[in-house]
């Protein structure tokens, strides 16, 4: 809490951004300026690992974006890792995204609806789970609610080795996130959420338990500041802290799951 | 009661920033989340917490049920309570169900009230100038803040607003941070508009504004009790500025504000 209130770093702590960001969006202006900011910001706070995609992928073009990341990565290596996007409406790309992770032991993927109005049990998607599956990867899925959660449920049920962690978990249908963390062993919950719930970070961890969420910023759109802010100032205890902050997400991205070459 | 704020004080005493929350409300809500606090003892207790210092505060009876007796209740409820200020509702005095607009402002200074809210969308009126005018010339010449939260208006008339009541203080409340193509073009010709933080908090905002000349326009706002106060909090205290700037938009902006009220 201390740290919180002085604006302190946070030092000798593992600290994991699992969902954030790199490029520009279509509808509104980002004021941060790129990836070397977004590198301060978690370098100021005491981040020391970010996990981020590309809204270039998002949007338009997930191999182009995909690309981008990996050169953040080659760029940062210790501190930035990559998710590839995978987009069902360009099926024929997934195959290509498959090998790039292959090639670069990349084992985590990022999935959105935004430009597509498919759900994520669509079989589109599945050459990807099927992939998670077999290498137990993370995939990481922006959520908002049970019309997302759903879906991500029958996911977990039939791709039970791959890690399926639910972005903004809480914003709204709460119990959805709960019931789907107690269904399936192999779903996380992560907390970036511009709309800071009052005692949401408490409510997840006495609902499904501290050692199932994974703290993330969802920058640059989000404010890293106050996504901390919302677990340092929680009222739950330094261990569950230290847990949501870093040592799961630690846990479940592999450590080896990057390029090593 | 006493003994309560005057440890209140004591602790508020030890925090470098004094945050002001410009977006409080207390009183139980039509929309409650299960969980969320409602009582002013709750209040007092998360400030205290989170260690801010002040407050202005409306009713939720004032925005879900009658402003008039929202109005009513926030006065008799804060009572002289250190460091909570009432935040009156505002309607047209044409409806009757206010005074005119030199009675309604009289009254609400006499009570102690620093500020007025206003919810046009959700109460079903019209912010233009037949409808509002009188009373927000009135406001105006007292330089009594209004708060006007998002989904209230659209930018169209907030920009008609500060244009013709260029000293009226108008803070945008609990607005997101993808509004940025609005307030930018907005802050060049009407400095008289506010933004607090509550929403609006992205990465790199605040540096990004103090570079554009806006950081006067800022000012620190929980949307309590809706949001976390400490994500609000934070929002400040890990800004990357100065302490001296963080002050500001942590209560400097704010205070100045209500320290001109009624200097009209």
């Amino acid at each position: 809490m201390e740290n919180l209130f002085a604006g302190r770093p946070l030092r000798d702590e593992i600290v994991i951004d699992a969902h954030m960001h790199v490029g520009k969006y279509y509808n509104f202006l980002i004021p941060s300026n790129g990836v070397a900011a977004l590198i301060e910001n978690a370098r100021r706070l005491g981040i020391t690992r970010l996990y981020g995609s590309s809204l270039l992928s998002i949007r338009n073009d997930a191999i182009a974006g995909n690309t981008m990341v990996i050169e953040t990565h080659a760029a940062y290596p210790n501190l930035f890792f990559p998710y590839l996007v995978v987009k069902p409406n360009y099926p024929e790309e997934i195959k290509e995204i498959l090998d790039l992770a292959e090639r670069h032991n990349i084992k985590q993927f990022k999935i959105h609806d935004d430009g597509n109005s498919l759900p994520f049990d669509h079989h589109n998607y599945f050459p990807l789970y099927e992939y998670a599956n077999h290498i137990g990867a993370v995939v990481l899925a922006h959520t908002y609610g049970q019309m997302h959660v759903a879906p991500l449920m029958k996911v977990a049920k039939e791709f039970h080795s791959a890690k399926i962690l639910l972005g903004h978990s809480g914003i709204t249908n709460e119990d959805s996130y709960y019931i789907a963390v107690r269904s399936f062993n192999n779903i996380f919950l992560e907390t970036c959420n511009s709309l800071a719930w009052y005692g949401l970070i408490e409510r997840l961890v006495k609902q499904v338990g501290a050692e199932r969420i994974c703290f993330g910023t969802d920058m640059p759109f989000m404010s890293p500041d106050q996504q901390i802010g919302r677990i340092l100032g929680a009222k739950i205890t330094d261990d569950e802290k230290r847990r949501i902050l870093g040592v799961n997400a630690q846990e479940l991205f592999s450590a080896e799951s990057t390029d090593q070459k | 009661m006493k003994k309560e704020n005057d440890s209140l004080s004591e602790e508020r005493a030890d925090t470098a920033l004094q945050l002001f929350d410009c977006n409080c409300m207390v009183g139980k809500r039509a929309d409650r989340h299960e969980g969320e606090p409602w009582s002013l003892d709750q209040l007092k207790a998360d400030m205290v917490y989170y260690r801010i210092s002040e407050a202005l505060v409306f009713h939720a009876l004032s925005r879900d049920y009658d402003p008039v007796t929202g109005n009513r209740e926030i006065v008799e409820l804060l009572g002289g309570s250190n460091g909570l200020m009432p935040v009156w509702s505002i309607l047209p005095p044409g409806s009757g169900e206010i005074p005119d607009s030199e009675t309604f402002v009289s009254d609400m200074l006499n009570n102690g009230v620093k500020a007025v809210i206003a919810f046009p969308k959700f109460h079903t009126y019209s912010l233009a100038s037949w409808s509002m005018g009188k009373l927000l010339s009135v406001l105006e010449r007292h330089r009594v803040p209004m708060l006007l939260p998002f989904q209230q208006f659209d930018w169209n008339e907030v920009y008609t607003l500060c244009h013709e009541h260029p000293h009226l203080p108008v803070i945008t409340t609990g607005i997101n941070y993808r509004q940025m193509r609005y307030l930018l073009p907005l802050w060049e010709t009407n400095r008289n508009l506010y933004v607090d933080t509550s929403w609006f908090s992205a990465a790199d905002l605040i540096p990004f504004l103090k570079e554009k000349g806006y950081l006067g326009q800022l000012l620190f706002g929980t949307n309590y009790p809706a949001y976390a106060p400490s994500a609000a909090v934070s929002v400040i205290t890990y800004a990357d500025v100065n302490l001296e700037e963080k002050k500001l938009v942590g209560g400097g902006n704010l205070r100045k504000l209500i320290q001109n009220v009624g200097m009209g």
